[in-house]
């Protein structure tokens, strides 16, 4: 119940005679009433710009300011002209005196001695007179709270509409931006099929080859980016967090943005401490991170830019910056550079290609390591500084993490099942693996695949997951139960490369797991692993 | 298309303009395997510094071009004298009829969405040598 309707009902009592105050309150006292008692009219204005009063009972008789001087006061301010008075006279009053008392704003007299019943009764009304206009209050602030609230509540859903509307609006512009660079790179590809349909083997096939295999890196690069993001805006990546050097993740980054920045002509320039930074992370994510960084300013830096990568220790953190002399970021813009699909496309040049999407990557992936990210400029031409804070973990530990064994090692001719419900995609892996020297067979959904396994006894089965009928788990579990299969490699193959989907593969039986497309050289470099190490069990065992 | 002199008209060249590198060197290509000189400029700038040395009977020209786009270059190429015989072509991501109506608008003859087809890239540049010929 609201505080303003249990707090007891004040009324004032004015009297210079003690012993009458005291008898008054012994007579009207009851539960809800609350009696504040003063000896002279000044005391009583004293009370009143305190306190507000639901009803006042004055003697007419007291030295000084008599209790229609007081009446007549009380009348005079806003604050205390509606208080209602009653007049408490001693003897008959005369009409004269009533009427001046009434002028005064006295609503009733009461001659002493007093009555008991009727002086209850009287204050009684008023007090349930105060109670209504206190509670009707209350309702009239109620409804007040109600209506802003309601005003709140629409602007807030005016405020959420809006933002729908523009998160619509950047959808499509994201979709129609996805759809200009996934052909920047589709349309030379058809080029180049169609030149080498019309001359295999002509004085361009090599150059045509090796463009279409630049353009297919960079489609796939571009795939695994939304795909990426989608993950990140549903939550779903997962970080293989191990105690890492944060040297290392730079490293691999400089490595895989190396090309660009050289192909725009950019000088860049390394200051990293040698001795190890240990982060908590995990090394691919992290990498990416900072090779996000670094595209990000070999893109948006005008050909022969500079662009300085820079590794600063403090306590308990350690700072990642990339700065250079490009484009720069307007004031505006800065706030929203790590925002989805907010690419400055009003001065980008769109052949330079992206997103738009690598930057929020990287805030996404550093929030996901608990650290921060940052962007500063100066102003549009003043260039950009982006500086990821990274927290870092005791120096105990090494290294972990094998570094990639580079292959060229002559692969061993092995016996290879490929099950994919793909046409094209079984018969290409066909022919890679006949390329590297291996005996394989195709087998285009689940059944086939069981009847096939157990007539050639592979070595290595590699399996699509997503097939109709019978899938890749499936699959995966019935091989393991054939005689003879139990200790074969399998190895799953999937577009997913979540950890969710490696720890479903492992717990179905798979040793392998890899994401499509899967390129020569992995398959080159797994299998020849594979290889190694059933050689080597057969040495020890 | 002048005829050389000894009965065989000269080669048909095209200027290709594109920003994306790799696009428009395989067009290129495939415009030299089908049988026609080219030259290629990567923006449009390029193009108007480069034109009147090479004198190109036909222009491929991509929309999305960085500073001034595929529309404007047309509008501007169209507009010199040297240039009246040349058929120009627009090359887009977009088919839909919006995209014809503005390219047709800024005084394209021919409109080709990307990817292109090579059967519909060798009609369209033979229909235009054959009208080439029996005008010239």
């Amino acid at each position: 119940m609201n505080p303003a309707l249990i707090t007891p009902v004040p009324i004032l009592i004015v009297d210079d005679l003690s012993e009458n105050l005291i008898a008054l309150e012994a007579l009207l006292r009851r539960d809800g009433l609350e009696f504040i008692k003063a000896s002279s009219g000044t005391e009583a204005l004293e009370i009143l710009l305190k306190r507000e009063v639901a009803l006042a009972l004055l003697d007419v008789q007291m030295p000084e300011m008599d209790g229609f001087e007081l009446a007549e006061m009380m009348r005079g301010s806003e604050r205390t002209r509606r208080i209602p008075i009653i007049f408490l006279t001693a003897g008959v009053t005369d009409r004269s005196r009533k009427f001046r008392g009434y002028e005064a704003g006295a609503v009733d007299f009461l001659e002493k001695p007093l009555e008991a019943d009727i002086l209850r009764s009287k204050v009684a009304v008023f007090s349930e007179l105060y109670l209504q206009r206190r509670q009707i209050a209350v309702q009239r602030d109620n409804l007040k709270a109600f209506a802003e609230e309601n005003l709140r509540l629409l602007k807030d859903s005016r405020d959420n509409a809006q933002a729908l509307k523009e998160a619509d609006v950047r959808k499509d512009e994201f979709l129609a931006t996805l759809a200009h660079e996934l052909r920047n790179p589709l349309a030379p590809i058809r080029n180049g099929l169609q030149i080498l349909k019309m001359s295999p083997d002509g004085p361009r096939a090599e150059d045509v080859r090796s463009m279409m295999d630049r353009q297919l890196t960079h489609l796939v690069r571009l795939i695994d980016d939304l795909l990426d993001v989608s993950r990140v805006s549903r939550g779903r990546i997962d970080l293989r967090k191990e105690r890492i050097s944060l040297q290392d993740a730079v490293k691999a980054a400089v490595e895989t943005s190396k090309p660009l920045i050289d192909a725009n002509g950019h000088k860049l320039t390394l200051d990293i401490p040698t001795e190890p930074l240990w982060v908590e992370g995990d090394l691919t994510r992290l990498a990416q991170v900072v090779s996000n960084l670094l595209n990000n300013a070999a893109k948006y830096t005008a050909h022969g830019g500079r662009i300085c990568l820079t590794v600063t220790p403090h306590t308990g953190h350690a700072d990642i910056i990339v700065a250079d002399n490009g484009l720069g970021i307007e004031a505006d813009m800065l706030p929203r550079v790590f925002d989805l699909f907010a690419q400055a496309d009003s001065h980008l040049d769109r052949s330079q290609g992206g997103l738009g999407i690598g930057l929020a990557l990287v805030s996404k992936l550093v929030d996901m390591h608990g650290g921060t990210s940052k962007a500063e400029s100066d102003g549009p031409g003043k260039g950009s500084t982006f500086t990821v804070s990274l927290p870092l973990v005791g120096a105990s530990g090494e290294a972990q993490g094998k570094p990639l064994q580079k292959n060229g090692r002559p692969a061993a001719p092995m016996k290879v099942l490929i099950v994919d419900d793909n046409v094209d995609s079984a018969q290409t892996s066909l022919w890679m693996l006949d390329l590297i020297g291996h005996k394989a067979e195709v087998a285009n959904d689940g059944a086939r695949a069981l009847e096939m396994a157990s007539e050639m006894k592979p070595d290595v089965v590699l399996l699509d997951i997503g097939m109709p009928g019978m899938d890749g788990y499936e699959v995966c579990r019935h091989l393991r139960k054939m005689p003879g299969m139990e200790q074969k490699v399998l190895i799953a193959q999937t577009g997913w490369g979540q950890e969710s989907d490696r720890q479903k593969a492992f717990a179905a039986g798979f040793d392998h797991h890899i994401t499509k497309p899967v390129s020569l050289d992995l398959l080159t470099q797994l299998l020849a692993d594979i290889k190694q190490t059933a050689t080597e069990g057969h040495t020890h065992g | 298309m002048a005829d050389d002199g000894n009965g065989r008209t000269e080669t048909m060249r095209i200027m290709i303009v594109e920003d994306n590198e790799a696009l428009a060197q395989t067009t290129g290509w495939l415009v030299e395997m089908i049988g026609y000189d080219y030259k290629l400029a990567a923006n449009a700038k390029q193009a108007i510094d480069t034109y009147a040395e090479y004198k190109p009977d036909v222009f491929m020209i991509d929309i999305g071009l960085p500073g001034m786009n595929g529309y404007d270059l047309c509008r501007e190429l169209k507009s010199r004298p040297d240039l009246k015989n040349a058929v120009f072509i627009a090359q887009t991501g977009w088919g839909e009829s919006e995209h014809r109506r503005m390219t047709a608008e800024a005084g394209f003859d021919h409109h080709m969405v990307k990817p292109l087809y090579l059967e519909a890239l060798e009609t369209l540049l033979g229909d235009i040598a054959k009208q080439k010929t029996g005008s010239a």
